[in-house]
């Protein structure tokens, strides 16, 4: 059975590119376009990993994050921030939240496959 | 071709939205009625622009959509009250936006002297609020990629490997770390030994199932420079504590003697069973 991910991101062109990055690396892929889309998709569905935004509106990656951490069922989820941002802060305040690792853009496939393959065998 | 080159239509599509949203937000804003949402929507737009832009390499637009995100998020963040003169930056900044993104689709060239006009603008805002540490972060074609930046380790060509100690915390754990993905990592950058150090296994009845009590010895010879398989730590640096050294002929001579269980062969990895 293949395993499954989730890619959030607010920027179509992102989200299908990591959906077909993550495709290629062996995942079935659903998204969501922002954090409270993403609640809504989890809801329903589970997944092996979570790729996040961190900058969306409605709901941004920090807090999506921080819900998620407050599910039992996404304790043990590798949860990914995928961002352009790379400050000290914002890699603090994504552990604070319980982040599992970070990925900054641009976007490099190889990279993120090798991360996600990294905490998600 | 560029497996990715295929999203490229999508990205312009989704630059013109976004600019579209950028001009509809900048045609009513002013100091008197300049809101967060407002502030957020543009920098979050700009910020998509540049995420796309590097992703695809298009560096002028790269560098100028990082400044103008930079401003942006000075804003948003009211490290820096808007100003007419600074809606005017906005505005001008946004037209040399469009512009740049036109010229990156239609592999174009632009007007430099418009382009320049509207860089010298935002530097001056950064600038005059860099002692904030309002930094613009880094230039055009730098990545914060790790791997890309690696560069070799000029120590590491003069050993053969690294000692390296490692010991999670229970944090790490919880953030969904697992430890032995670490060393697995690790082990593919070269031949691994390892020692476990169980000393601290408590009484069954006693363990937490999310604790961390186990370390690890670890002899890594590798041709990879330490930056290159620090790499596994970048996520846990600060959920666990590790060091290394560089392993020389001396030091791995003593590796090879475990010691506490010479009769047990070690597994694929390098690991020594755990005594129960």
């Amino acid at each position: 059975m293949s395993k499954r991910a989730i890619t959030v991101d607010d920027s179509r062109s992102m989200r299908e590119m990591v959906a077909y990055t993550l495709t290629e690396a062996g995942f079935d892929v659903l998204q969501a376009e922002d954090g409270e889309d993403a609640l809504e998709v989890l809801g329903g569905n589970e997944v092996d990993v979570v790729v996040t935004d961190v900058n969306m509106p409605k709901m941004d990656g920090i807090t999506l994050v921080r819900k998620l951490q407050k599910k039992p069922e996404f304790k043990s989820t590798p949860i990914l921030i995928l961002t352009t941002e790379s400050g000290d802060d914002l890699k603090q305040r994504g552990r604070d939240a319980g982040a599992t690792g970070w990925i900054v853009k641009p976007f490099d496939p190889a990279k993120l496959t090798s991360v996600v393959h990294k905490v998600c065998p | 071709m560029d497996p990715l080159e295929q999203f490229k239509a999508t990205f312009f599509e989704e630059c013109h939205e976004y600019l579209e949203d950028v001009e509809q937000e900048l045609s009513g804003l002013s100091p008197e009625t300049a809101d967060n949402e407002s502030l957020n929507a543009i920098f979050r737009a700009v910020h998509s622009i540049k995420g796309g832009a590097g992703t695809f390499g298009f560096d002028q637009l790269i560098e100028f959509t990082h400044r103008f995100e930079s401003v942006l998020d000075l804003l948003r963040s009211h490290e820096l009250e808007i100003t007419d003169e600074i809606v005017d930056v906005l505005l001008a900044s946004s037209d040399v936006q469009v512009a740049l993104v036109e010229a990156a689709e239609n592999d174009e060239t632009v007007n430099e002297e418009l382009v320049s006009a509207a860089t010298e603008m935002l530097d001056a805002i950064l600038n005059g609020d860099s002692t904030e540490g309002a930094d613009p972060g880094p230039a055009a074609g730098e990545t914060e990629n790790i791997e890309t930046l690696s560069e070799p380790n000029a120590t590491a060509a003069e050993t053969l490997g690294f000692k390296i100690g490692f010991k999670p915390h229970p944090d790490m754990i919880r953030r969904a770390n697992e430890p032995l993905l670490i060393l697995r990592e690790l082990a593919s950058h070269g031949d691994m030994t390892i020692e476990a150090d169980c000393s601290t296994i408590p009484a069954l009845e006693d363990i937490d199932p999310e604790g961390a009590y186990l370390s690890w010895s670890i002899s890594l010879t590798t041709d990879a420079s330490e930056d290159e398989f620090l790499e596994a730590f970048e996520f846990i640096s600060d959920d666990c504590d590790f060091d290394v050294s560089p392993l020389t002929d001396d030091t791995s001579d003593t590796q090879a003697e475990t010691g506490e269980m010479p009769d047990i062969e070690p597994d694929e990895f390098g690991f020594v069973p755990v005594p129960l």
